[in-house]
């Protein structure tokens, strides 16, 4: 427990104290602004008010997985995996650590773009509406980012490319998935690829049980793929 | 702190990198560990500290590192030179490390103004020189006060005062009661600084006892004469049962004999010394003579 406290304590000094984490999040949240203030010049009936709750998906998920590559990718970019593996010989501890901030980083920055979004969007909309669609939405964007976050680390993890942590989410997203759908059109196939169903569990349109659906199928791969890259990372050389 | 290595190897590929290296580095002293390129030093110090995977196991007073309750209080390395994010300040590098260990904000300051980076602390090391950065990395090391330090080529880039400095940082350190381990290829800086040395070639341990030993076990007394003639002293020196050797144009080189016997000898050639220098047993010439045939990479004679 001391170890992890220790471990969590380090990660946060370590990501705070470069300007990557704040320039990354800064910029979910103005791709999130700038898609909302753009609804005020069109023509967003009140219908549209829950995309106050995912606008800052529009890019954020493909920024976040950079901030959970950099993560683990900064050590290896920078050799400094070594000297962080002497300190925490017990590498599941600062790993979890990692992810820990990451999560942490990623849900407090979904409130904050949620809240700040709403806002905008209700103006835009000419009115408000909390209703249980809203919160839903609203937890399931917070889900998604984080699960971009954590899919970002992982894939930097196991290829040790804090590059690849971020272009192989978007490469998969943008172009393998829908090359795939085109090739084998299959809606057992959709049902299963990752960022199909992310792209849907944020969707306004869907409705709220199938969403939360997609969204464990997006999560159940973020899980999938955290746990491999820990076992790699304990086990591989530093 | 009691630091045992026990049956440490390590293959890669077909090549054996490490094979049963075994050895106890005690406090109170400064061990060199000594070898030459690709002998497997920095993957013997991998392999203690558990970053690689492989045979054997190392002990820190009985226990895994793993198992101590603060491992940064226990061990402090430097392996990497420029292990550091280019763009964080060296004071927040410090203080990340420092929440590892547990420390505070005064100790690292008291370490920047100890190695000398106080004026650039709120800088970001991206632009330092190898000397500045092995600063770094040895405040890094040092942050928790371990009782174990292990350095992996510490004076790399690093300037005479600065390696002067480093010398009697180390030797202080380990006086003090701390475990110092110290890989180097400067040579003559060892033999001032260690007081015991490993010396590993092609990764098996060639020798483990203290610096005086080690120097004494392989090197004999030598004399150079420089000469007119070196093939009349060399006959003279095989006459007497000497062995001798010519170095360079006008000079041999006598082993096991005393400057008063070789100029005996030389003065038996009826010819006039030019210079006559006993050499005196060295480190350097211990460490050639012991791994000359352990050497992995050797380049070629110079014309």
């Amino acid at each position: 427990m001391a170890g992890m406290r220790r471990a969590l304590l380090f990660e946060v000094r370590r990501v705070t104290s470069v300007w990557s984490t704040w320039i990354l999040l800064g910029l979910i949240f103005l791709v999130g602004l700038a898609t909302s203030l753009n609804q005020l010049r069109g023509q967003t009936s009140a219908d549209d008010f829950p995309l106050g709750a995912v606008n800052h998906l529009t890019a954020g998920g493909v920024l976040a997985a950079a901030i959970g590559a950099s993560a683990i990718g900064a050590e290896l970019r920078w050799n400094t995996l070594r000297a962080l593996y002497t300190a925490f010989p017990r590498r599941t501890d600062i790993v979890l650590a990692k992810v820990g901030v990451v999560v942490a980083l990623l849900v407090a920055l979904s409130i904050v773009c949620t809240a700040v979004d709403t806002a905008v969007t209700s103006v835009a909309a000419g009115g408000t509406g909390f209703d249980g669609a809203w919160f839903g939405l609203g937890t399931r964007s917070a889900l998604v980012l984080v699960c971009w976050g954590v899919i970002g680390f992982s894939i930097a993890a196991l290829t040790r490319s804090q590059v690849a942590g971020f272009l192989v989410p978007v490469a998969v997203s943008f172009i393998v998935e829908i090359g795939l759908l085109s090739i084998f059109p299959s809606n057992t196939l959709a049902s299963v690829l990752p960022f199909i169903n992310a792209s849907e569990a944020i969707s306004v349109g869907v409705p709220a049980v199938e969403a939360f659906e997609r969204a464990a199928v997006f999560g159940g791969w973020a899980v999938v793929l955290l746990v491999a890259a820990v076992v790699v990372l304990r086990r591989r050389d530093a | 702190m009691i630091v045992t290595t026990a049956g440490l190897g390590r293959t890669y590929g077909r090549k054996r990198a490490v094979d049963d290296v075994s050895f106890t580095l005690r406090p109170g002293r400064l061990t060199g560990f000594l070898g030459p390129n690709g002998s497997g030093k920095s993957t013997t110090m991998r392999l203690m500290l558990g970053l690689d995977r492989g045979d054997g196991r190392t002990e820190w007073d009985g226990q895994q590192l793993r198992d101590l309750a603060i491992p940064a209080r226990a061990v402090g390395a430097h392996l990497d030179a420029k292990a550091f994010h280019p763009k964080r300040t060296v004071r927040r590098h410090l203080m990340m490390h420092a929440a590892a260990s547990g420390v505070g904000a005064r100790r690292v300051a008291e370490v920047l103004d100890l190695v000398g980076l106080g004026s650039v602390a709120d800088d970001s090391p991206g632009g330092f020189s190898l000397g500045m950065a092995q600063r770094v990395g040895l405040a890094t090391a040092i942050l928790a006060e371990p009782d174990v330090l292990m350095l992996d080529e510490p004076s790399n880039g690093l300037d005479p005062q600065s390696i002067q400095w480093l010398r009697e940082f180390l030797r202080a350190y380990a006086h003090a009661g701390h475990t110092v381990f110290v890989s180097s290829h400067l040579l003559p800086e060892m033999q001032l600084m260690a007081d015991h040395v490993v010396v590993i070639g092609r990764g098996t341990v060639l020798a483990d006892q203290s610096v005086a030993d080690f120097v004494d076990r392989s090197a004999s007394s030598q004399v150079l004469v420089r000469v007119a003639d070196t093939t009349a002293v060399l006959s003279a020196a095989t006459r007497a049962g000497l062995s001798a050797v010519s170095e360079g144009p006008d000079g041999v080189v006598v082993t096991g004999a005393s400057t008063e016997q070789v100029g005996l000898l030389v003065h038996e050639t009826g010819q006039p010394v030019r210079e006559l220098v006993a050499r005196n047993a060295s480190l350097e010439q211990a460490f050639i003579d012991l791994t000359r045939d352990a050497q992995e990479y050797t380049g070629g004679e110079v014309a």
